[in-house]
């Protein structure tokens, strides 16, 4: 009977392991494939792979599992895209083949997917790879193999900043240049001179709160009066809000995820601090989802920024594609957030692969990116590289939440990563 | 003040997931990892009943705990009694694959979006002095409430309590006596579900639902329920609520991403001076 109710434990048990690393997917590479080749990639500059006649490989690593995975849906705009340009020729006649693999957000795993994916898939580029801390992760594998990295899933400066020859765009606003913009929309636009700032304490956060500390010398008479932090992974924020409160500001600035922001405001509405104007990054405020999190009358008024149009709304050419596309390749996901940004993403990359002229390798591939000067043909509102700018999204314009609408309450604002001069 | 008052209500939340948790160990000697992953199950399932068959929310609340406790004696059935006589340390691993298990299989069914969920009363605040409490969070403090006071007298003063504390003491003594020890520890996992599941519904609201939303909460419920002493029920209410106001305290006068730090260093304290926990009972020993 002992052993019976053993085995039966035991069966289970390596039931749960099976389960376990299946779950990890794309987890498991094949071991051994020396990283040590990948150096000789470096020097041949017209290095080509995953080129054929007839395709083009294109590599993604992203979470599809695990905490992160809404994340997953900025792949699926990039597939969307993908489809609509396969079934309309490809591209030069070739047709794009992406391979996507499952990371869980974990950087350990971002590392050897994208090997896997530059060294065995040999894929010609990677489109959109997700995610700040898996990005920064593979950084030096990226300049040590010179694979092309284009419009990777996240603002972090870091990544862009200084400009590595082919690691390009982001397709999220750089998180420092949106804080810079806000802090000039405060203070010339709101009248604020006493500013109060919430940041989530990590990366995204930091940033933000760099970005206007840096900034905040140029403007007379303007002071920090309160900084609080948290963390992503935080539910309570009354203490937050209560320094908030005593700090009497004219304006409250957050850098957060959707989640801390909604619950921010939230604790701030609780306690009465609801006429200060409050600006959150993008990143944490467009989407329409909020108004549920946070509850309507509480989201109201928020003010953020955005590089895309709310799609809905939108007469943008490429935002009505999308809406079709995505809301039939995909009917169960969200159409606003990082659905949006992987099918923007695609688009620039689309249009390299276009301007590329010669032969297609990489560097003439990451030359073409150089003739992008605020092209407006993607869903983004203008996209600019140079060989000192690989930010690439540095127009934007001033959003507010109204009614259950996030709606556009400014002309397109230019920030210019080069001098720091910002133009309305 | 509003520190200190938002410290206890999120106390009280830690005190219900920790209920859950004290007495599964108590009747059955397991730490069951998986609690929190079947309170998010739960609530999830009230979630599907609420919003997608637009059932009332007390409706949608019992039906939710009724399938709490079904999934408390499914979970006990089909994987806990099969290793039952195993040593303590094969079943909590077991729970832990548990975790792995359901959290994985809610992301499939739910996805990974978080979702914004109904309090049990909306409306704005009121203002006591300086302090601004909800409804909503008053009757979250009362329902904790009546729940500890309720199992705290079951456990001590019925037959069915009896039960418990026999079988959790020595099993064949028990199972002698003519007490169904699989019915006493399939009845403490049906209950422990549905305090999970409480906990879960009464958290969602404030950090939206979402199949990763327990797991903070169960680290804190676990540290609350350490102070406690782990065997005692208001023990586990108690220990949540100074963690709710510890870390709170320390957020507002130290650092906010320091209070998981300063809540562990706190249990380390606790422990030192008194290695039951707060209400542990006079001495309290045990080997795995």
């Amino acid at each position: 009977m002992k052993a019976n109710t053993r085995k039966i434990a035991m069966g289970l048990l390596s039931l749960l392991i099976v389960t376990m690393l299946a779950a990890c997917g794309g987890g498991q590479t094949t071991g051994g494939n020396g990283s040590e080749n990948s150096g000789d990639q470096t020097d041949e500059s017209n290095a080509v792979q995953g080129v054929t006649d007839s395709e083009i490989l294109v590599g993604l690593v992203g979470p599809q599992t695990g905490p992160a995975a809404f994340f997953d849906a900025s792949r699926k705009g990039v597939q969307s895209y993908i489809n609509y340009v396969n079934e309309n020729g490809g591209v030069n006649g070739k047709q794009l083949k992406l391979i996507a693999y499952d990371d869980q957000y974990q950087p350990a795993k971002t590392v050897q997917l994208v090997k896997r994916l530059v060294e065995e898939d040999k894929v010609f580029a990677l489109l959109s790879p997700v995610g700040s801390a898996p990005n920064l992760a593979a950084l030096d594998y990226y300049k040590q193999s010179g694979i092309p990295v284009i419009m990777m899933g996240t603002g972090q400066g870091k990544l862009v900043d200084p400009p590595v020859k082919n690691i390009i765009g982001e397709s999220v606003i750089n998180y420092g240049a949106e804080a810079k913009v806000f802090l000039d929309y405060a203070v010339n636009e709101l009248g604020a001179k006493k500013i109060a700032i919430a940041y989530q304490n990590d990366d995204l956060g930091k940033e933000g709160l760099t970005a206007v500390k840096d900034r905040l010398g140029q403007y007379d008479g303007v002071e920090i009066v309160e900084e609080v932090n948290y963390l992503a992974s935080d539910a309570d924020f009354s203490s937050q809000a209560q320094k908030l409160k005593n700090a009497d500001p004219d304006v409250v600035m957050n850098f957060g995820t959707p989640a801390t922001s909604a619950n921010l405001k939230k604790a701030m509405y609780k306690i009465g601090l609801k006429d200060v104007p409050y600006i959150n990054n993008s990143v944490g405020a467009n989407d329409p989802n909020l108004f549920k999190l946070a509850g309507e009358e509480v989201w109201n008024g928020t003010i953020s920024g955005a590089t895309l149009p709310m799609p809905e709304q939108s007469d943008d050419e490429s935002a009505r594609l999308y809406v079709e596309r995505f809301s039939q390749d995909y009917p169960d996901d969200p159409l606003i957030g990082v659905g949006q940004s992987g099918w923007a993403s695609a688009e620039v990359f689309v249009e390299a692969l276009k301007r590329t002229e010669g032969e297609l390798n990489w560097n003439n591939f990451l030359d073409a990116f150089y003739t992008f000067d605020n092209w407006d043909g993607s869903m983004y509102v203008g996209v600019t590289f140079s060989e000192n700018n690989h930010f690439g999204l540095t127009s934007l314009f001033m959003t507010e939440a109204i009614d259950g609408e996030i709606v556009p309450i400014s002309d397109t604002i230019h920030f210019n990563p080069e001098t720091g001069d910002i133009s309305y | 003040m509003q520190i200190i008052v938002s410290g206890l209500i999120f106390g009280f939340v830690y005190g219900l997931a920790a209920l859950g948790l004290v007495l599964i160990y108590k009747t059955t000697d397991i730490v069951n990892f998986a609690q929190g992953e079947m309170a998010m199950v739960t609530t999830f399932m009230s979630f599907v009943l609420l919003s997608q068959l637009g059932m009332p929310y007390f409706v949608a609340f019992a039906l939710a705990l009724l399938f709490a406790a079904l999934f408390g004696m499914i979970i006990y059935h089909v994987f806990m009694k099969r290793v039952q006589t195993s040593p303590p340390l094969n079943q909590m691993v077991l729970t832990l694959g548990l975790f792995l298990v359901i959290n994985g299989i809610a992301g499939l069914i739910w996805g990974y979006h978080p979702r914004s969920y109904p309090e049990a009363f909306a409306g704005d605040p009121f203002q006591i002095g300086s302090v601004f409490i909800t409804f909503n969070e008053l009757f979250m403090v009362g329902l904790t409430f009546i729940l500890m006071l309720v199992f705290y007298l079951i456990f001590r003063y019925t037959r069915i309590g009896l039960a418990m504390r026999a079988s959790s003491q020595d099993m064949v003594a028990a199972e002698l006596m003519g007490i169904k020890v699989s019915h006493v520890f399939m009845s403490a996992w049906a209950i422990g579900a549905v305090l999970g599941g409480v906990a879960g519904i009464m958290t969602a609201p404030f950090i939206f639902l979402n199949t990763t939303m327990m797991m903070d909460i169960l680290i804190m419920a676990f540290a609350g329920a350490v102070i406690g002493g782990f065997i005692s029920l208001p023990g586990a209410v108690v220990g949540g609520l100074i963690v709710g106001v510890y870390e709170n305290l320390v957020s507002y006068y130290i650092a906010p991403e320091l209070k998981m730090v300063y809540t562990f260093i706190l249990i380390i304290v606790i422990l030192y001076v008194r290695p039951q926990g707060i209400l542990g009972g006079p001495k309290f020993v045990k080997k795995v």
